[in-house]
């Protein structure tokens, strides 16, 4: 369970003065259900994310990781959770086994424990066929799958996905769709950030639009279509940030 | 526990980085190897006399200065037929210094006073070393020409040298013999110190803030406290490592020259010394690198600040060096300058005399400097705008 309340975050930039990167955000991520952090890029989604696993302080407002204060528990929130992101950040110089071990061992998992864990992540991703190369010799692909297992090794109640997708082939990109859809399957919360409407349709039970910072509409993706009016998630989401009025003034 | 997972992780992808392995282990060895080896090359060619070559225009080979000088070691006369072509010998190199005696230099010898030119190119080492070598024989045969004139005169010979000097080396056995050495060796370690963790320094923070690698880092329970000290820790190790590399390039050396020096010869306290005065400097270097490679975006920028920062080692290092020359090496002051006192201190230690004093002194002021970079450290890790900004 992710809770959030008037979540905020202000960036001082020496040139544009301040930023509202996050403006009094709140919505709920439950168990056994994927909610959709939509918007475009900027908007807002990935530094939501970033407060939400303890990575930046965030301005003001509330947030509960699995029932953990991000302010006052972030060490537990961190040991709760899984960030899978577009960015693969492997170290190019260990291989994708070295890579797992020393994670796993930041999470405090040691022995024939850490053992069962890669061996678990192993089976579940197909990882064996490239697992003991350098991570600088693995494809895209497979530097995500390795990047997935990284983020599940700990078996975490409750995933981010921060646009995993990006820059991905379709084959890759479906065998993570597929991946999401099991964790939904396991009981998991997860957190889906994208700008990708045709995932979102596919993935998400809840939706939460963001547009500059704030939040301009959230419910299942039948209600945002059904609150717009249009019989499509993209004209909706289209409606909801004001692109249309926009065009005509352009 | 978790820096130390940390620390393993940092040592293990260090040393699978070629740019490590060559800029910090294998460039001080063999950058002082080669160095030692030029400046042995160097000292033969003066201590064996290959500088001594001397052309002597014809007639002037049985001149007694001429003989005079094939009496002194290494010195070797060779003739040239006329002055023009004495000359095309020392413009060639054949010969580096000439020696015109003219035609009636021995009666005016016999005559108690005659003179002789000697060609010789000023701008050149070897040729000033041999003019020096003749000056020692004519000197060897004044002697003599006076010494003859006192007995015929039933005079003391001892007239001529009234007053002697009695040279008594204090240097402890460790540095004799060892000027080049004990002006080099402590640079080397200075400099190695510095330049073996500036290796991987950038990649170490700048670069994983650019790879997205710290983020995920971030994102593990591990405190921020724990992550800076495993990588810190690991940075000191590789400049540590480094420093004494240039050790081990001297010690390879002289394992060439199939002779002994002083490093052998060093006991428990010089090396205790060395490590006193060796570790604070590197906990204060690994500090300065690691700050500079926290606060830089990204690894292009890390490198723009270390190269100016790499300034402020190297004067100091290279002072430290030249410091015999200038009489402050006994200085109060000096115990306190970062780096110079290091510099100065492994001199004492290698000379067998360290300077508990110095290296106390030297010892606080790096740990103290190292430390205040460790605390800017941790409150940098603890800062979004810093390790956010990409």
């Amino acid at each position: 369970m992710v809770s959030v309340q008037e979540l905020s975050k202000t960036f001082h930039d020496p040139k544009r003065g301040e930023i509202k990167a996050v403006d009094r955000v709140s919505f709920e991520a439950k168990p056994g259900r994927i909610l959709g952090l939509l918007g475009v890029n900027g908007a807002g989604k990935t530094t939501t994310l970033r407060m939400l696993s303890t990575v930046i302080s965030p301005g003001s407002g509330q947030a509960t990781v699995g029932g953990f204060d991000i302010r006052t528990q972030s060490t537990q929130v961190r040991a709760s959770i899984g960030f899978v992101s577009g960015s693969t950040a492997l170290y190019g110089r260990l291989t994708g086994r070295e890579c797992l071990d020393y994670f796993g061992r930041l999470y405090g998992l040691e022995g024939a424990v850490l053992s069962a864990a890669i061996q678990r992540v192993n089976d579940q991703l197909n990882l064996s066929v490239f697992l003991n190369q350098l991570c600088d010799k693995l494809s895209t692909g497979q530097k995500q799958r390795v990047s997935i297992a990284r983020a599940i090794l700990h078996d975490p109640p409750i995933l981010f996905f921060d646009e995993p997708t990006a820059g991905l082939d379709v084959l890759s990109s479906q065998a993570i769709m597929e991946f999401i859809e099991s964790c939904r399957e396991q009981g998991k919360t997860v957190i889906f950030s994208t700008h990708i409407m045709s995932e979102v349709e596919r993935l998400c039970d809840d939706v939460v639009v963001i547009h500059d910072g704030r939040v301009c509409a959230q419910g299942s993706p039948a209600e945002l279509q059904s609150q717009s009016g249009t019989n499509s998630l993209e004209k909706a989401f289209l409606n909801v940030v004001g692109y249309q009025s926009e065009a005509v003034t352009l | 526990m978790s820096a130390r997972i940390v620390f393993n992780k940092e040592i293990r992808e260090m040393l699978r980085d070629r740019r490590v392995t060559v800029g910090a282990f294998v460039m001080p060895i063999l950058m002082i190897v080669l160095m030692l080896q030029m400046f042995g090359l160097i000292e033969r060619g003066v201590t064996q006399g290959r500088a001594s070559k001397i052309a002597v225009v014809r007639g002037g080979e049985k001149s007694a200065i001429a003989e005079g000088l094939k009496k002194l070691p290494g010195s070797e006369i060779l003739v040239a037929s006329d002055v023009a072509a004495g000359k095309e010998m020392l413009a060639n190199g054949k010969a580096r210094l000439l020696l015109d005696f003219g035609v009636d230099f021995n009666q005016q010898f016999e005559g108690g006073k005659a003179k002789f030119s000697a060609y010789y190119n000023s701008s050149e080492p070897l040729s000033a070393i041999a003019l020096r070598t003749v000056q020692v024989a004519v000197d060897g045969v004044n002697k003599e020409s006076a010494k003859q004139a006192l007995r015929s005169n039933d005079l003391p010979e001892a007239i001529l040298d009234p007053i002697e000097v009695a040279p008594v080396d204090t240097a402890k056995p460790q540095a004799a013999g060892s000027e080049m050495l004990l002006s080099l060796l402590p640079y080397m370690i200075v400099l190695w110190a510095f330049y073996g963790g500036f290796s991987t320094v950038s990649d170490m923070m700048a670069g994983e803030k650019e790879r997205g690698t710290l983020e995920t880092l971030l994102l593990s329970p591990v405190s921020r406290k724990d992550i800076a000290t495993g990588k810190l820790l690991a940075l000191g190790l590789i400049c540590l490592l480094s420093s004494l590399s240039a050790v081990v390039g001297v010690m390879l050396s002289t394992l060439m020259g199939k002779q002994s020096t002083m490093l052998f010869r060093l006991d428990l306290t010089g090396i205790f010394a060395i490590l006193a005065m060796v570790l604070p400097l590197v906990a204060m270097f690994s500090g300065i690198l690691f700050a500079v490679s926290t606060w830089a975006r990204n690894m292009r920028e890390a490198q723009t600040y270390l190269t100016s920062v790499s300034f402020v080692v190297l004067i100091p290092a290279l002072f430290s060096n030249l410091i015999g020359f200038t009489g402050v090496d006994k200085a109060i002051w000096l115990k306190f300058v970062p780096i110079l006192s290091t510099g100065v201190g492994l001199r004492g230690a290698f000379l067998g005399t360290p300077d508990w004093t110095l290296i106390l002194a030297s010892g606080a002021i790096h740990l103290a400097l190292g430390a205040i970079c460790w605390v800017l450290i941790y409150r940098m890790m603890m800062r979004d705008r810093v390790l956010a900004r990409i």
